[in-house]
């Protein structure tokens, strides 16, 4: 709303002295039949079906709003980021708190799956293969099984038409 | 009543004997000391259990009976009966308080009337005291003269009292009705004969005294002496007893003793037991003496001695006198004079209304008058602002006995926000803790159940007879549980509000180097001055304000100030000045920004507009000169052509509104042209909460600022004329069928907006909105709901596509109730 030269969040600095374990711990997130996932340490809570807000006339991808524990967070539809086809009627919506920059953002995944540690080393750079609706948001990918694990780039995600 | 709770049942007895010392002191002739004290006693507990209605209303008698304890005012009938009808609401807003738990405000007739006395204005004209007889009235004259006639004959045919209640019941004089009737039934006759004489020697203050009954107070002190080591509140019983009959015999010296110790047994606290403790032989005997007499001298306390810090503040010639007046019950104050030849001309007629010299000391340049002085701070402030408003030769005024202040702790704002944060969030708990208790449903399944249980069996009947008993005993309970929790949030909530303030100036600091940079730019003079540095202000305001508040000086000084030749040469000074001036009125603050410049011109607003594309050349011909400010605020306006490096490009008074908005507030410009623009300010003391008004579109809650809601009308009556446009269209949601119209206040003219359903009013705790939404156009802010749903905050003036469909939506097209919209 206002610029103000010390937001209250300043002091929120970055975990210090991170362990790469930790730091290599992704949570897995399925969008429109995608596995992809976000790192761990962003992840503030996940929460089962809310209410949300509707927030007629803000961009697309923004859901609404939603109430954390008196703390409104700001929903972003992974699907409408992503441009991808709306979920279908009565199929719900996990929401994935994450904290960027002190504010607070509830990702909207189809469903979350599980914490992974996935090694920098093992990543592998964007496929051509790769829908291009993913490669705006993708940090690369990793080989699951048979499966392809996107790793989702939360700030890019996030970075709303300010 | 709540039987569980100590606090609650403390406050119902002791308000409940307070009240009764007040009214048989008011309606008789108790010292002044003991009203002020029970009145005093009554503000500490309503403010204590947070009941601001009492708290208010007993504060404002409470001024009333200081003054009077000053001697400042004198008790005369207007006073009494005005602080007896302050009585009567106290005791009524007692009743709601306790029994439903409901805070009621006071009537503000009644506030008007004792603030009144206190300032000294004469009121007997303007409001007839209610409870005392005009002498006009035949029958209270003819009551007045059978109750002189009769009188004496009381003490020996009580019966006869009950014809002359009558008859005062007929004069309606319930109060003198009621002590009539207390002769004939009360078994303490002579205590109820005293309680009659002493409301006769106050509705006649003039007359002669009412005839004095005969008799002994023998047995009545003697039952004082007895209780004296018991409990207070039965010494306090006896001892009006006592004092009331002394009334009777007309014997004023047995009174004052029995009022003192009336006074100190129904004083709460610890200070009042004790002194009780520490007279209590001093008491006995003089119960005992042939002649009651008051223990006047002892009953004063103890002379403090000058503290140490006093001590060595004042010239030590100046201590004895010091400590005198001191235990006279006056403070000692010091005033520091300025270094200007004309302080102590300045400072003598100060001193003579203020108080009493006692000596001074300090260099000549900065010296210290210690002065001893009863009046209040406030007073003293307000007479020294008086004699000296530049405040240059009376440069400080403290309390020389102050008590070293409170130590102060530093925290971090972060911990403070965290803590507002918990508060919001509890208060949100609160909020749908309430909405679940009172929930509808509840009530309908009681109602359900107590219908089933006319059909059932009787044993099954009985059965659920008993639950349901139960059930509705939990759930009142529940419910009173959430009223005292709502009055305690209340008053965390002005803790909260307490922990997040800052003085005005932190907020005005800023401004001169911006004003500097931007006048040395354009080569202006220019001055500001702010007033009301001191104003205690929200930190969300305060955020919400810096920004603007920069913004109206760039524009005072672009726009509004003449370069100096163009000052000098139509007779202004050359160098201009900015007033700014923060003020906290009742629940509002208000911040007032003028500049001595050359106005507004209405023809060059009008072009400027008509060059951006604003208006069009008809609308420029029917506008207002309220409408024709209100442009200056719409975005993309500026009447300045060349982009400067101070103003900016694109940025106009725009955003000064939208602040005021997004605060709750408003803004309006009053101007002359020639001499001057004020941009005032009338904003809430929060940003924090909004009172709303909460309507549904599209199956989502909206809410709309409770202020700018002119009127909700039905479908069918809304005025020829009036477009009309549907919440859905303007939020771009799909059309559903509208059940009512609100009209909305604009700048613009009011605005009809169909809703689906008009929701409740309430107030909304608004919340920080993305950086990234809150610009969003007709977004005001999102806000939690009772029950933590978050529900967008909708800014009228900003809602776009109105222009658009102010004129395709008309009434006509308006469906009918009960028709459905494709």
């Amino acid at each position: 709303m206002q610029t103000n030269s010390a937001t209250p969040t300043d002091h929120r600095a970055p975990p210090p002295a991170v362990n790469s374990e930790a730091a290599s711990m992704m949570l897995t997130l399925t969008v429109a039949g995608q596995l992809c996932a976000v790192p761990v340490l962003a992840v503030r809570d996940v929460l089962g079906v809310q209410v949300i807000t509707r927030i007629p006339l803000a961009p697309p991808e923004v859901a609404g709003s939603l109430n954390l524990r008196g703390r409104i967070v700001t929903a972003v539809d992974l699907r409408s980021r992503l441009g991808l086809p709306a979920r279908e009627p009565g199929q719900v919506a996990m929401s994935v708190v994450v904290e960027v920059g002190g504010e607070l953002y509830s990702l909207l995944a189809d469903q979350v799956g599980e914490v992974l540690t996935l090694h920098a080393e093992d990543r592998a750079p964007n496929p051509q293969t790769l829908d291009p609706a993913w490669k705006e948001f993708a940090l690369g990918v990793h080989r699951q099984g048979d499966q392809l694990l996107v790793l989702l780039d939360v700030d890019q995600l996030l970075a709303l038409g300010v | 009543m709540e039987a569980d709770d100590p606090l609650w049942q403390e406050f119902a007895a002791e308000t409940a004997e307070h009240l009764d010392a007040l009214e048989t002191g008011l309606a008789g002739d108790g010292a002044v000391d003991v009203l002020f004290r029970a009145m005093h006693s009554l503000k500490g507990m309503s403010a204590a259990i947070g009941a601001h209605g009492i708290g208010t209303l007993a504060h404002k008698a409470e001024d009333v009976l200081g003054l009077a304890r000053a001697g400042r005012l004198a008790l005369g009938p207007p006073a009494r009966s005005a602080l007896l009808a302050a009585v009567d609401c106290l005791r009524g807003q007692r009743v709601a308080l306790l029994e439903h738990r409901q805070d009621q405000a006071p009537p503000p007739a009644l506030l008007a009337r004792l603030g009144a006395l206190a300032e000294g204005r004469p009121m007997a004209a303007e409001i007839p005291p209610p409870s005392l007889p005009t002498r006009e009235d035949p029958l209270r004259a003819t009551l007045a003269s059978r109750l002189a006639d009769e009188l004496p004959d009381l003490q020996a045919a009580p019966g006869r009292a009950h014809r002359l209640a009558d008859l005062a019941r007929e004069s309606q004089m319930w109060r003198l009705a009621a002590l009539l009737d207390g002769v004939s039934t009360d078994a303490d006759r002579p205590a109820a004969l005293g309680r009659l004489r002493r409301a006769l020697k106050l509705l006649h203050p003039k007359e002669q005294p009412p005839h004095r009954f005969a008799g002994s107070l023998h047995q009545e002190a003697q039952a004082v002496r007895m209780a004296l080591p018991g409990p207070r509140a039965a010494l306090g019983r006896a001892a009006e007893i006592l004092a009331a009959c002394a009334d009777a015999l007309g014997d004023e010296q047995a009174e004052l003793l029995a009022r003192q110790i009336q006074d100190l047994a129904m004083r709460t606290g610890e200070e009042p037991a004790q002194r009780l403790a520490e007279l209590r032989d001093d008491f006995a005997s003089a119960l005992a003496a042939p002649q009651l007499m008051p223990l006047v001298e002892r009953l004063r306390p103890a002379p403090p001695p000058l503290t140490p810090g006093l001590a060595a503040t004042l010239p030590p010639s100046t201590h004895a006198r010091a400590a005198a007046a001191m235990a006279a019950g006056r403070r000692i104050w010091r005033l520091r004079l300025g270094p200007l030849p004309t302080a102590e001309a300045i400072a003598e007629p100060f001193l003579a209304r203020a108080g009493e010299v006692r000596g001074g000391a300090g260099p000549p340049e900065a010296l210290d008058i210690f002065m001893a002085s009863e009046l209040p701070p406030e007073e003293l402030a307000a007479l020294r602002a008086e004699a000296d408003p530049d405040g240059g030769a009376l440069t400080d005024l403290s309390a020389a006995d102050a008590p070293p202040p409170a130590p102060t702790m530093r925290v971090r704002q972060d911990r403070i926000d965290a803590v507002i944060a918990l508060e919001a969030e509890l208060r949100a708990a609160a909020l749908s803790l309430g909405d679940a208790i009172t929930a509808p449903q509840a009530r309908a399944a009681f109602e359900d159940l107590a219908a089933l249980q006319a059909r059932l069996p009787a044993a099954a009947a009985a059965r659920l007879a008993s639950g349901l008993e139960r059930l509705r005993a939990a759930s009142g309970a529940a419910e009173r549980a959430q009223g005292r929790l709502s009055i305690a949030l209340g008053q965390l909530d002005e803790a909260v509000l307490e922990l997040r303030v800052m003085p005005f100036s932190s907020l005005a600091m800023r401004l001169p180097r911006v004003l500097r940079a931007t006048a040395e730019a354009q080569n202006k003079q220019v001055t500001l001055e702010v007033r009301g540095e001191e104003v205690q202000i929200d930190r969300s305001l305060a955020d919400l304000l810096a920004d603007p508040l920069l913004h109206l000086v760039r524009n005072a000084v672009d726009h509004g100030i003449e370069p100096a030749e163009e000052r000098i040469a139509v007779g202004k000074p050359a160098t201009a000045r900015l007033l700014l001036v923060a003020e906290r009125l009742p629940g509002r603050l208000v911040l007032s920004f003028s500049d001595d410049g050359r106005g507004i011109d209405d023809t060059v607003v009008l072009a400027r507009a008509r060059s951006r594309g604003l208006i069009s050349a008809e609308i420029a011909a029917r506008l207002s000169r309220e409408e024709i400010y209100a442009l200056l605020f719409l975005p993309g306006f500026s009447t300045r052509d060349a982009i400067n490096e101070t103003s900016g490009r694109g940025v106009g008074l725009d955003v000064v509104q939208d602040a005021a908005r997004r605060a709750g507030g408003a803004v309006r410009v009053e101007s002359t042209l020639g001499q001057g623009t004020r941009f005032i300010l009338d904003l809430p003391l929060t940003a924090a909460m909004q009172p709303v008004l909460l309507v549904e579109a599209g199956g989502q809650p909206y809410a709309l600022p409770a202020g700018r809601v002119e009127a909700v009308i039905r479908p069918e009556q809304l005025p020829q004329g009036q477009a009309l446009t549907t919440l859905e269209a303007v939020l771009h949601l799909p059309l559903a069928e509208s059940s009512a119209i609100v009209l909305v206040r604009r700048p613009a003219g009011l605005l009809a907006l169909a809703v689906e359903r008009v929701g409740r009013r309430t107030d909304l705790l608004l919340k920080p909105l993305h950086p990234a939404l809150a610009g969003t156009a007709g977004v005001g802010g999102v806000g939690v709901l009772g029950n933590g749903e978050p529900v967008l905050l909708l800014e009228p003036d900003s809602l776009p596509g109105e222009a658009a469909s102010a004129g395709s939506f008309q009434a006509s097209r308006f469906p009918a109730e009960g028709t459905s919209r494709p």
